[in-house]
């Protein structure tokens, strides 16, 4: 079977998701993807990619507690799957595989 | 939290999914406080309310809403290769059940692919459902004319005067006219009508005018196969051909159009399969000895196109209106005239033949479906037993019922894909033959219309789902652990519902049998029964130069002793009717001399010469055939049949009168009674006169000697040549015009035997599978039952048995309905044959003695087995 294909953003949140652990919900890593990479995330988009994830099964989900500055509302904790582990570490050393192939200069004469 | 925007919050609860929203609404008050901390008020609950908006997208309102499952399509694969793997393993069930699928498949696209072309007759023509062929309906019993005479004056009355009714009429007389160029002649047929014909009808003009090609009385239009025939080419406007008359003897006619090759079969070119291909402007009708069209009392036959807001109703009203109103008394009296419907017209006439033929194969068709996918299902059902445990796996390791359900109908609908593929090529080989064997032609597959194509494909589909829908229901609807144990939830009920299929499948082959058995027999009884003349050996031409004067006459008599010369011809006779031309005949009243004419009976009337009852092999049953041996012609005598004689109790020698003459008429001869048209009716009373006292003769009819046929024709052909240099040569066979009669009593017969062949086939290999499936399953059973003491006898008898019962119980229905059904069928006729015992005993116990033949060559092998070996693993 070929590959399970990610793009970007997705393999970010995953990333984050597996990072963040107990404390993994929709704006804890938007906040994070803000302060890490210095770009905003939309929420919204953030928690499609969530739900696809999930769908996928590369991450799960539990319902978790209730703090004062989110007005009461309850937080939707995630946390990572094997399957979504092994993607992760796939695409990573994938990755490497292929950074391998480039010439090891300090910068590429032109 | 009073501060936040109720509206962008409202939006959020309205797109977002129930399960969702909370955590959603948390988030956003979360960011919200986290920005008021870095940014602000003011910019913070700006974020929030296009934050909010933001969530406006499908990801999010289309969530939950379309259940995005597990990918099928893996499952399918595997659902593939586990049926492929049975399909190996049980090569001779899998075999019946994609053989009986592909020969109903194949029967049912040859007969669906000739009905189809029937009931698209005519829906080629423009406005097919607003035209009408005016028919006229008569009070008494007989009518003098066929029905489609109409007076000549009511269709341009009824456009005249009530044009909010009707849009236009086309109004027509046919002739059969020898066509010359050169030295090619051909006999055609002509429609010699108004200049209407384009407009109404829409045919499709290749070269020329259509709006000014018949307004001239020379004018011609031919259809694209004539210009081919004379020209070679198709762009023949304002060539000219020869035309042989009857009044004005040769002449020359322009060209003024070319229809592109007429659809084949129509009411209006093809008009009683006259097949028409020259068409002739109104004017032209002098030329042909046709009465003025503009009387009341001129026949003709009419089209009428009623406007789109007109209703049929109204314009039937409005019609017989016109009819009581302005026709003389004398010719609207005893008629009513009714307005026939062109799109169904081609199924109706002649007695709804077409129609009954549709439905009898259609039913057929159904019928031979039916049984294979009762095979199907059967043999699904007693092969279940092996797959119930792949089933009660599948539930073990989390399949759904519903994907148990998916699975068995996939494979039923793959293999009646499989089977439709199979039947695509044999419809490719077979449907020239088959097409022959109906004497029609059948489209190859590349000719086949798009919508064709989509309800072959959707019918195989469904096929396959009312194949695969119960074996799949029940398997699934089997308790998993029961069916890992390999118990069978009901088996009782099972084996009661596959007796009920069977008991079905018997009963349909016993009804087709029957009635496809009586259906030959009565078609075989028109062909062989005595018509009161023998039809055998006549040969008739039909392309006698119609020169109706003195000197056309004594031209026919020196071309008569010509003919005569030859060995090869026995007799031979000029008239003007013979078997089945009836295309224009002629009925008159008569009546004694002297008596009032108004009681008269009506006699159809023919003309023939002295010759006449000896190629024809009338037996005179008193007086003389118009003159003794070696007398001269003498006028004004008439023969009369024995029919015509009862009707008039008239006897040799009395005075007639006939209406449309003011001469007397001897009775000088009577005939026996025979029968020129249809078996559908009665003898009618007939009368000769003499063709030189008619004045007119169409026909030349040979009695040939017996020998080789081809040369007699060749000898005929040779000295017509020779006598009617500029006149072609157009012959056919009494036996052959006869057959032509009964085309679709024909054509019925050679189907339902085809189709009951094709049944017979699926359902004894429906029954070989069953019994086979059987014995296996009873294999211990038997085993048993030999040990405790059972002969082979004894085995055979329990296995058959079982069938024997179920066969009577089908004979006891199929046949008292396949009696009523024959019953109806022949009531159709007016000479038939009685129903005999024999008839549903023979397909009966030839039924019965097959199946327990199969039966018992099954079963024979596990009867006469050693019980030991099935008993073994006890």
């Amino acid at each position: 079977m070929r590959k399970e294909f990610l793009n970007d953003f997705e393999e970010l949140i995953l990333t984050l998701v597996a990072a963040l652990r107990e404390n993994a919900y929709g704006a804890a890593i938007t906040i994070e993807i803000e302060q890490w990479l210095g770009r905003k995330a939309t929420l919204s988009a953030v928690h499609v990619i969530l739900y696809r994830l999930e769908d996928k099964g590369y991450i799960k989900s539990m319902v978790g507690g209730a703090t004062k500055e989110r007005g009461g509302r309850r937080k939707r904790i995630y946390s990572i799957t094997n399957a979504g582990l092994a993607v992760l570490r796939t695409m990573k050393e994938t990755r490497t595989e292929i950074w391998k192939l480039v010439p090891q200069l300090k910068t590429v004469s032109n | 939290m009073k501060s936040l925007p109720s509206c962008a919050e409202r939006l959020l609860r309205a797109i977002c999914p129930e399960e969702v929203y909370e955590q959603i609404e948390g988030d956003l008050i979360e960011i919200y406080n986290y920005e008021v901390k870095t940014a602000g008020k003011r910019k913070a609950k700006l974020r929030f309310v296009f934050a909010c908006f933001r969530f406006f997208r499908p990801g999010i309102f289309l969530r939950n809403r379309f259940s995005v499952q597990l990918n099928q399509g893996y499952m399918f694969r595997s659902y593939l290769k586990v049926m492929s793997r049975n399909i190996a393993r049980q090569k001779f069930h899998s075999a019946i059940n994609i053989l009986g699928l592909t020969v109903g498949i194949t029967f049912a696209m040859l007969i669906g692919v000739f009905v189809w072309g029937e009931l698209q007759v005519n829906q080629d023509l423009k406005d097919v459902d607003r035209l009408f062929l005016l028919e006229t309906k008569y009070s008494s019993t007989e009518g003098t004319m066929p029905p489609f005479f109409v007076p000549a004056l009511l269709g341009p009355q009824a456009v005249e005067q009530y044009p909010a009714v009707f849009e236009t009429q086309y109004r027509f007389r046919d002739r059969s006219v020898t066509v010359s160029k050169g030295d090619k002649h051909f006999r055609l047929q002509s429609m010699i009508g108004d200049s209407t014909f384009f407009e109404m009808f829409g045919f499709k003009v290749l070269y020329g005018q259509s709006s000014s090609a018949l307004s001239h009385p020379n004018h011609i239009v031919i259809s694209e196969k004539v210009a081919r025939q004379f020209f070679d080419r198709s762009d023949v406007v304002g060539e000219s051909l020869t035309l042989s008359t009857e009044v004005n003897g040769l002449k020359e006619y322009l060209i003024t159009a070319v229809l592109a090759d007429l659809q084949k079969k129509n009411s209006v070119s093809d008009f009683m399969n006259s097949d028409a291909q020259i068409f002739l402007s109104q004017e032209s009708r002098i030329d042909f000895n046709l009465g003025f069209q503009d009387e009341w009392n001129t026949n003709i036959i009419t089209y009428i196109k009623t406007t789109p807001t007109a209703s049929a109703a109204d314009a039937t009203r409005i019609i017989n209106q016109l009819l009581s109103k302005d026709a003389p008394k004398e010719v609207s009296e005893d008629k009513t005239i009714e307005l026939n419907p062109l799109n169904e017209y081609y199924l109706l006439t002649n007695h709804g033949a077409v129609q009954k033929l549709i439905a009898s194969l259609s039913i057929i068709v159904v019928f031979i479906i039916l049984l294979a996918i009762v095979n199907f299902i059967n043999i699904s059902l007693a092969s279940s037993f092996s797959r119930l445990k792949e089933v009660g796996v599948r539930k073990v390791i989390g399949g759904l019922k519903n994907q148990v359900v998916i699975q068995f109908l996939s494979e039923s609908v793959v293999l009646a894909c499989v089977s439709g593929i199979l039947s695509l090529l044999l419809y490719q080989v077979l449907h020239r033959y088959f097409g022959e064997t109906l004497g029609v032609s059948l489209p190859s597959l590349t000719q086949l219309k798009f919508s064709v194509w989509v309800w072959l494909i959707a019918s195989v589909v469904v096929i396959g789902i009312l194949a695969g829908c119960y074996p799949s229901l029940y398997l699934s609807g089997t308790r998993t652990i029961e069916s890992l144990k390999g118990k069978f939830k009901s088996v009782k009920g099972t084996v009661f519902f596959s007796r009920g299929l069977v008991t079905i499948q018997f009963f349909i082959a016993v009804f087709i049998f029957t009635a496809t058995l009586i259906m030959s027999e009565q078609v075989g009884f028109i062909m062989k029964t005595d018509l009161g003349y023998d039809k055998s050996l006549v040969m008739i031409v039909s392309s006698v130069p119609r020169t109706w004067t003195e000197e056309g006459f004594s031209k026919m008599d020196a071309a008569k002793r010509e003919f005569l010369t030859t060995p090869a011809i026995k007799s031979a006779s000029l008239s003007w009717g013979a078997p089945n031309f009836n295309f224009s005949p002629f009925s008159a009243k008569i009546n004694h001399a002297g008596s009032n004419p108004d009681e008269g009976v009506l006699t159809t009337m023919q003309a023939a010469d002295e010759d006449y009852m000896e190629v024809y092999g009338f037996k005179l049953l008193d007086g003389k055939f118009f003159v003794d041996e070696g007398e001269a012609f003498q006028r004004n005598r008439i023969v009369i049949n024995q029919s015509a004689q009862k009707v008039l109790s008239a006897q040799i020698g009395d005075k007639m009168k006939i209406q449309f003459s003011d001469q007397e008429y001897t009775v000088v001869g009577i005939v026996s009674d025979f029968n020129f048209e249809s078996l559908h009716e009665k003898v009618k009373p007939v009368a000769f006169t003499h063709t030189r006292d008619f004045q007119a003769f169409r026909f030349f009819s040979f009695r040939l000697n017996p020998g080789n046929i081809a040369e007699s024709v060749q000898e005929v052909e040779k000295i017509w040549k020779k006598v009617f240099p500029n006149d072609p040569f157009v012959y056919t066979f009494t036996d052959e015009q006869m057959a032509s009669i009964y085309q679709t009593e024909i054509q019925l017969k050679k189907a339902s035997a085809i189709g009951s062949v094709l049944i017979l086939v699926i359902v004894l290999t429906g029954v070989l599978g069953l019994v086979s499936l059987s014995v296996a399953r009873r294999r211990k059973e038997i085993g048993i039952r030999k040990i405790v003491g059972a002969t082979a006898r004894d085995i055979l008898a329990l296995i058959s048995g079982e069938y024997a019962v179920l066969l009577t119980i089908s004979f006891l229905v199929g046949v008292p309905s396949s009696y009523l059904f024959c019953l109806r069928w022949l009531s159709g006729f007016a000479y038939h044959i009685e129903l005999a015992w024999w008839m549903f005993i023979v397909p009966v116990a030839f039924l019965f003695l097959v199946t327990i033949l199969i039966v018992g060559a099954q079963s024979i092998k596990s009867a006469l087995s050693n019980p030991v070996d099935s008993l073994r693993y006890e």
